[in-house]
């Protein structure tokens, strides 16, 4: 053998078990929900019925909306945080990425309550307007604007994130050329951001096609209600199963388009940024901007969390009862998600970093999907699932972390791919050559040198399991209720106060999340969800 | 070498007075970056401005394109003020080429849509079309600049700054980014270009080797200063300062003491070389600069009988073309010189061996 041919290693038979383990775990439920709809004639009877186009027109005309009103925000206020003299712009950068951390239900139902026709804004101004009531929000004009609110960040972060490795001398090249200021915009500005305002826009889509909260509350029904209201009224799983399939689909376009742009969103060749960019001076238009700023925060931040104290403040006694035994469900349940899921993503990761090959990026893949599906549908498919291949997992707890797990997988194995990435596979060879067995290398080695990845995964996906609501509703046993039902069940039955409250323990968990997410130099991708 | 260099060739195309410039940086809210520099650049002439990083080279630059503003002075383009006096004239309208050193290739457009850039309009695109001809590019022009190498790259910048025909091409460390094989050449293939075009053209580099070799004049720039402006050769006999000698290298210093004629230092009395800037030569004490090629060593087997002021070789070392002698003065002085080999020198050039030194010939002194 020459000394250059390279050593072929293969992962030991328990590492590549556990591979096909988590393979199946996030497969086999899917494949069934979408052996139902075919075999079930679901997806033939959705398509052929009226009712869908409505929906399926309804998703579409939201999705798309949102994803160009996320561009329209998201791309002046990077540009305005990014590359003016806009005062206050350091606070502003942190604050205008926060609204992502908002779950969609504590936005909605804070917004219904405060724009509706009668809520507080119409009570604060009935006096001196006299008006009878607000315009509607109830259907696509709250949803939109809730959506809107909520995920112009994703355009904002990965614009901001173009404009940081922008190269000035670009700018520069195209002026000392001869080029106007609108010129210079739209021939070397505005290409050069394009693909960034794409894969934001369309994350942007994605996040609406996945929405429950939102679209429930605001009674805009997109293809996660519909499909929540067929199974709850027992009407017809088939249809259910088919509508599932329909939103599948569209997600996945919507995932290759975006996983398509990302990778074209690269820095350009040469980008070393030479010199700091010489910011523009708004001059008197400092003012507009920060008024624009507030605009956009004062809806989407200072809304939610000071209805939320108003509600509160107005709740009437035993209101809150019965939050305590939900806040520790919720920890509790979380903290199950976030053990099982770090577990799973250890041996993925392995296989990803020191194994690379065809199947492990397979691997890979598989444990990407339930991620970039919908939470409803991924609870959908583990209630088939469960009723018809494990009935004794049905109304347990470790079918809600069963699903958690498969829906937040690599949020944990990002994390801990990063960590083991850099660490060399010397190291466990070394510990062998010295006697260690296979457990004290893991428990003195492999545990040790991972800690920090293996943190952030447990942190990531216990924050995230606290706010999810779509596939909790679907899968947590009767009466376990968590903080994120409760807010929903709440609005849905006109408790306020009790909502509230139960909104604002959740949105102290969203802040602990975003100090995890948004440390710098961590990819957008894997974040809040 | 010698074109367009002298009074024949008329005004300058290009020139800055008094130009003064400070920024926020280094801790420091006024940092000075250029303090009242002047630039004359004759018509068909290439320039280079030499000096180290940071000392304010590429900082002129983006003032004569017009990307910064001078605190204050004035630049003239082609005899008409651009900047200064009141005046300010956008880069947009200056007709200044400017080859960046990352080169800035518009990422997202094909090597001739980048020439043709700055001259817009179906005329423009054959004039871009010909500009990349004459860098040797067209059949590389539908790629994008990530498919092109690192000299190929640079030929594409060149050929989007000259396309417009401006008055001046600045040329802002053209050389730095490509690798050390390929840089000699590409470096020779632009001045050559240059030069066949008759452009005008402004060089920043803090590579000395370069500056020497491309230029017709060069201009020694120091922490916001120039301390020095002639052809090569004669920046090379006299560097204008202690400053500017130290950072072209390749020199000894000396204290010495100066009679305004001729000055005496520890290797005996060396003759003045009369400063550039036209004053007398200083008097009183002073630094005797004595460059590596400006001493003349010799082993010596009898001591006494030279006239030369002898030192102890501490190391010698071969380099094909010059031996490297560095030795100890009386004083504890360490001294450096390169000497053509000679072969009567076999076997002599040991550590301890007693050698002469004296200078070739007039040599600059500056005040102590």
């Amino acid at each position: 053998m020459s000394p250059a041919a390279p050593r072929v290693r293969l992962p030991s038979r328990r590492l590549r078990a556990a591979g096909i383990v988590v393979a199946a775990m996030c497969l086999l439920p899917l494949l069934y929900l979408a052996g139902r709809a075919v075999a079930g004639g679901g997806v033939l009877d959705v398509l052929l019925r009226e009712r869908s186009f409505g929906i399926a027109g309804r998703t579409l005309l939201l999705t798309g909306a949102v994803a160009v009103g996320a561009v329209a925000l998201g791309l002046p206020l990077a540009w305005l945080t990014a590359r003016t003299d806009l005062p206050g712009r350091r606070i502003l950068t942190g604050l205008l990425a926060l609204p992502l951390a908002v779950p969609s239900y504590v936005a909605a139902f804070t917004v219904a309550t405060a724009l509706g026709p009668r809520g507080l804004l119409w009570r604060a101004i009935e006096p001196f307007t006299g008006w009878e009531r607000l315009p509607e929000i109830y259907g696509f004009p709250g949803a939109f604007l809730v959506l809107v609110l909520l995920n112009y960040p994703y355009v904002y972060l990965a614009a901001r994130a173009r404009f940081a490795v922008f190269d000035s001398s670009l700018d520069d090249a195209a002026r000392v050329l001869g080029a106007s200021r609108w010129r210079r915009f739209r021939r070397v500005t505005l290409p050069l951001l394009s693909t960034a305002l794409l894969s934001g826009g369309l994350l942007a889509a994605l996040y609406t096609l996945s929405d429950f909260g939102a679209v429930s509350l605001l009674r805009y029904e997109t293809f996660t209600w519909a499909i929540y209201n067929q199974v709850r009224g027992s009407l017809d799983r088939h249809t259910a199963a088919g509508l599932a399939l329909l939103l599948v689909l569209a997600t996945l376009l919507v995932l290759a388009a975006a996983s398509r742009f990302e990778r074209a969103s690269g820095p350009a060749p040469g980008a070393a940024r030479s010199r700091p960019a010489a910011l523009h001076a708004l001059g008197g238009w400092k003012w507009a901007g920060i008024l624009f700023c507030g605009l956009v925060l004062l809806p989407s931040l200072v809304l939610p969390v000071g209805v939320c104290l108003y509600w509160l403040a107005q709740a009437p006694d035993g209101a809150l009862v019965g939050l305590f035994p939900a806040l520790g469900r919720t920890g509790f349940v979380s903290l199950l998600a976030a053990v099982a899921t770090t577990a799973l993503a250890i041996p993925v990761a392995f296989l990803t970093v020191r194994f690379p090959s065809r199947r492990s990026s397979a691997l890979r893949a598989i444990a990407h999907i339930g991620f970039g599906l919908p939470g409803l549908v991924v609870g959908l498919s583990l209630v088939y699932f469960a009723v018809h291949l494990a009935p004794f997992l049905y109304q347990t707890l470790g079918l809600l972390v069963f699903a958690y797990a498969v829906h937040m997988l690599p949020q944990a194995i990002a994390p801990v791919e990063a960590t083991l990435g850099p660490l060399s596979p010397r190291l466990d060879d070394a510990a062998r050559s010295l006697g260690a067995r296979w457990l004290r290398r893991h428990l003195s080695l492999t545990l040790p040198l991972l800690g920090p990845g293996l943190a952030s995964g447990l942190a990531l996906v216990f924050l995230t399991s606290v706010k999810e609501l779509p596939a909790t509703l679907m899968l947590a046993p009767t009466g376990y209720t968590t903080l994120a039902t409760t807010v929903w069940s709440a609005a849905e039955n006109v408790e306020l106060g009790r909502a509230a409250a139960a909104s604002l323990i959740l949105l102290v968990f969203c802040a602990a999340t975003l100090l995890v997410v948004l440390r710098p130099g961590r990819p957008l991708r894997p974040a809040v969800r | 070498m010698s074109r367009a260099r002298g009074p024949a060739a008329g005004k300058p195309a290009l020139s800055c007075r008094a130009i003064e410039k400070a920024f926020p940086g280094n801790g420091d809210p006024d940092r000075t970056v250029l303090a009242g520099v002047d630039l004359d650049v004759l018509p068909g002439s290439l320039t280079a401005v030499l000096g180290p990083s940071g000392g304010g080279k590429t900082t002129l630059l983006r003032i004569v394109a017009g990307l910064e503003m001078a605190d204050c002075g004035e630049v003239r383009l082609l005899g008409r003020t651009v900047s200064g006096m009141g005046v300010f004239v956008p880069p947009e309208s200056r007709r200044v080429g400017l080859v960046f050193q990352e080169y800035a290739l518009f990422p997202h457009l094909s090597a001739l849509q980048n020439v043709a850039f700055g001259v817009p309009g179906p005329a423009g695109l054959t004039r871009a079309w010909g500009a990349l001809q004459m860098v040797g590019l067209s059949e590389v022009a539908g790629q994008r600049p990530h498919e092109l190498s690192g000299g190929e790259q640079q030929r594409v910048a060149l050929a989007r700054a000259l396309a417009p025909e401006p008055a001046v091409v600045l040329l802002d460390e053209p050389f730095s980014n490509l690798d050390a094989p390929r840089r000699a050449g590409v470096r020779e293939e632009v001045a050559q270009l240059l030069r066949r075009l008759g452009a005008t053209a402004v060089l920043v580099t803090h590579d000395r080797e370069e500056a020497f070799l491309l230029a017709d004049r060069v201009v020694l720039l120091l922490e916001g200063r120039v301390v020095r402006a002639g052809s090569p050769e004669e920046l090379a006999r006299d560097p204008g300062s202690r400053a500017g000698a130290e950072f072209l290298g390749e020199t000894n210093f000396l204290p010495g003491a100066s009679d305004g004629k001729a000055a005496i230092c520890e290797i005996g009395p060396v003759e003045i070389l009369p400063p550039a800037s036209g004053e007398g030569p200083p008097r009183g004490p002073v630094e005797v600069l004595l460059p590596l090629d400006g001493l003349v060593v010799e082993p010596l087997l009898e001591p006494e009988r030279s006239a030369a002021t002898t030192a102890v070789l501490t190391r010698a070392s071969f380099h094909g073309a010059f031996w490297l002698i560095e030795a100890r003065l009386p004083s504890g002085t360490g001294i450096a010189a390169r000497s053509p080999a000679r072969e009567t020198w076999q076997g002599l050039l040991r550590p301890g061996q007693r050698v002469g030194l004296r200078p070739a010939g007039p040599v600059p002194v500056f005040p102590a």
